[in-house]
């Protein structure tokens, strides 16, 4: 009974030791240093000051980064939240055998190293690729001309590995839409659009806004895509973060950066998953004070 | 009786040939860049450049004298320690949290694990690296291991603990009562039905293990090449053929993985949206 007792005891630690003290090492201790260090600038020993976020506040050349950061990462995730509305949107309607196929083949790219995609886009992109040849035989392309070293070149990236994701989230939101709706809706005369506009997309937004944020974030952190494809002027606040935690050598300042990123990012994501309870608050107000006229 | 009118709209009624276009424009996208990677993989020119005259010379080369073998089997066999421990580890925790986890410490372990995912890898591996040279283990392969472990725990806990969640307390209660002690009744009767969720777990840990460059480039101490590493140093060199042959092989394994997903039946968990799984 005793040896009984003492072995449930000993569960919980057993079983949870792993996981915590690897978490604690690599997840929990790291964060914490990280904001510690922000507040250090000359060095662990040192006394605790705001010196490298004044430094941050007082160079324009930050912000300024911060927020380009900040705008790419958005029109990305805008870009293929667009872009795989229509295709979520088809995948929740077809029969499921073809829809099976069609999701179990955009898992391909999805599960596929990002750094080969990034060489795949880096090889269909270049001016020597058949892509760019095509594109010259039909008059569309200058000689030798390509989007490589640019800014939208870093954009296409993000969308294209973020895109099989976004589809994914979408389609299980979409999934939900009950067809009676539609066909309720069109009994009463309204067109594809309206039907798209009043009913699938309330249904399908908290879905919307999950993807959006999902593929936000860590585009906010990108780093490799601004380094490879990006250029001299594609640089983003990940790659200067990176910069200053490795060659500069200044983690204090490093620290203090990304903690701009993750608040930057934070505020974007509460406004974006505040903006629905806040479009229905207003949308209740305006329904409640037509009540009584109609 | 009068017959029933069918109400409801069929589906094909409510796509329209612009949307269908769109998954078409979609799929295009996803996948012209990799098939054009899978065709010149078999082409003779080592630019890239048409005609096209169809080789094996590049698959050849890849398994003779590119630098490219090494790399891949230290990535391979990271990526396995990574999701084997991570497949104990995480089932482990996963069954804490399941049936022995307090209100406070489940919520705890919860908010550590989702850090683990939704911080920018960026910002975790360089958090990571402050760490790894404060306690002295620096850049090495085992804090890669380590730091690795961090980012795939969380999927096998997911994907596990939702399985674990559908279980029916009753089949546990029905072998204690019939003398088995806990240890018994978890092998016995819980073991077998999370299996496949494990498996899936595994899977996909070793896939993000396989690919996460961030967390490798920041713990990978100077000279020690991954895979992902060695195609971010050759990536500015340009076009590479047997990089090509590596990218087509690497795409084949990842559909034998994704089939066997499939097989593990795997819905609702894991994967972002998995349904489809």
């Amino acid at each position: 009974m005793v040896r009984r007792r003492v072995l449930a005891a000993l569960t919980t630690p057993v079983l949870l030791l792993p996981a915590a003290a690897v978490l604690a090492l690599m997840v929990v201790i790291p964060l914490a240093v990280l904001i510690w260090f922000s507040f250090a600038p000359d060095g662990s020993d040192g006394p605790l000051s705001l010196d490298s976020y004044e430094r941050m506040v007082e160079t324009p050349l930050y912000i300024h980064l911060a927020l380009k950061t900040l705008v790419t990462a958005g029109i990305a995730a805008l870009v293929t939240a667009a872009l795989a509305w229509s295709p979520a949107w088809v995948l929740s309607r077809l029969p499921g055998r073809t829809r099976n196929l069609i999701l179990l083949a955009i898992i391909i790219p999805y599960l596929t190293s990002y750094l080969l995609l990034i060489y795949s886009i880096f090889v269909v992109l270049g001016p020597g690729s058949p892509i760019m040849a095509l594109l010259r035989l039909l008059g569309l392309a200058a000689p030798g001309a390509s989007i490589l070293y640019t800014q939208p070149a870093t954009v296409v990236m993000l969308v294209y590995e973020n895109l099989p994701l976004t589809i994914f989230v979408l389609f299980s939101g979409m999934q939900r839409v009950d067809n009676s709706l539609l066909a309720a809706a069109g009994s009463l005369g309204a067109g594809k659009w309206r039907r798209m506009r009043y009913i699938v997309f309330p249904l399908a937004a908290p879905a919307l806004v999950s993807a959006l944020i999902m593929v936000f974030v860590p585009m906010g952190g990108a780093f490799v895509e601004s380094a490879i494809l990006g250029g001299p002027h594609g640089l983003l606040l990940g790659n200067v973060i990176a910069d200053q935690m490795t060659r500069a050598d200044d983690p204090s300042f490093g620290s203090a950066l990304s903690i701009l990123l993750l608040l930057g990012t934070l505020v974007l994501v509460g406004l974006v998953a505040g903006i629905r309870p806040a479009l229905q608050w207003l949308g209740a107000d305006r329904r409640a004070r037509n009540a009584p006229a109609a | 009786m009068p017959r029933l009118r069918k109400t409801g709209l069929r589906d094909a009624e409510a796509i329209s040939p612009a949307m269908v276009t769109m998954l078409g424009l979609s799929l295009a996208i996803l996948f012209v860049p990799l098939v054009i990677i899978i065709l010149l993989s078999f082409n003779t020119s080592p630019y890239g450049t048409l005609p096209f005259i169809g080789t094996l010379q590049w698959y050849v080369a890849l398994f003779t004298d590119s630098g490219l073998l090494g790399p891949t089997w230290l990535s391979l066999e990271l990526s396995f320690l990574v999701a084997v421990s991570a497949a104990v580890f995480g089932t482990m925790s996963a069954v804490w949290l399941d049936r022995r986890a307090s209100r406070l410490g489940g919520m705890i372990f919860r908010v550590a694990l989702l850090s683990a995912i939704t911080v920018p890898w960026l910002i975790l591996g360089l958090a990571m690296l402050l760490v790894m040279n404060a306690i002295g283990i620096g850049r090495s392969l085992f804090a890669i291991y380590l730091g690795l472990l961090a980012t795939t725990l969380p999927y096998v806990v997911f994907i596990v603990s939702a399985r674990l969640h559908t279980l029916d307390p009753d089949l546990d209660h029905a072998a204690r009562s019939l003398g088995a002690g806990a240890l018994t009744t978890f092998l016995r009767i819980s073991a077998p039905l999370i299996l496949p969720a494990v498996l899936s777990g595994t899977l996909i840990s070793f896939m993000i293990s396989f690919n996460n460059f961030l967390i490798q480039y920041f713990l990978a101490p100077f000279g020690v090449q991954t895979l992902p590493l060695k195609i971010y140093t050759l990536i500015r060199v340009g076009y590479l053929p047997d990089l090509n042959a590596l990218a087509t092989l690497i795409v084949v394994v990842t559909c034998i993985i994704i089939l066997l997903l499939h097989r593990l039946g795997l819905r609702n968990a894991g994967l972002p949206g998995g349904s489809a799984l």
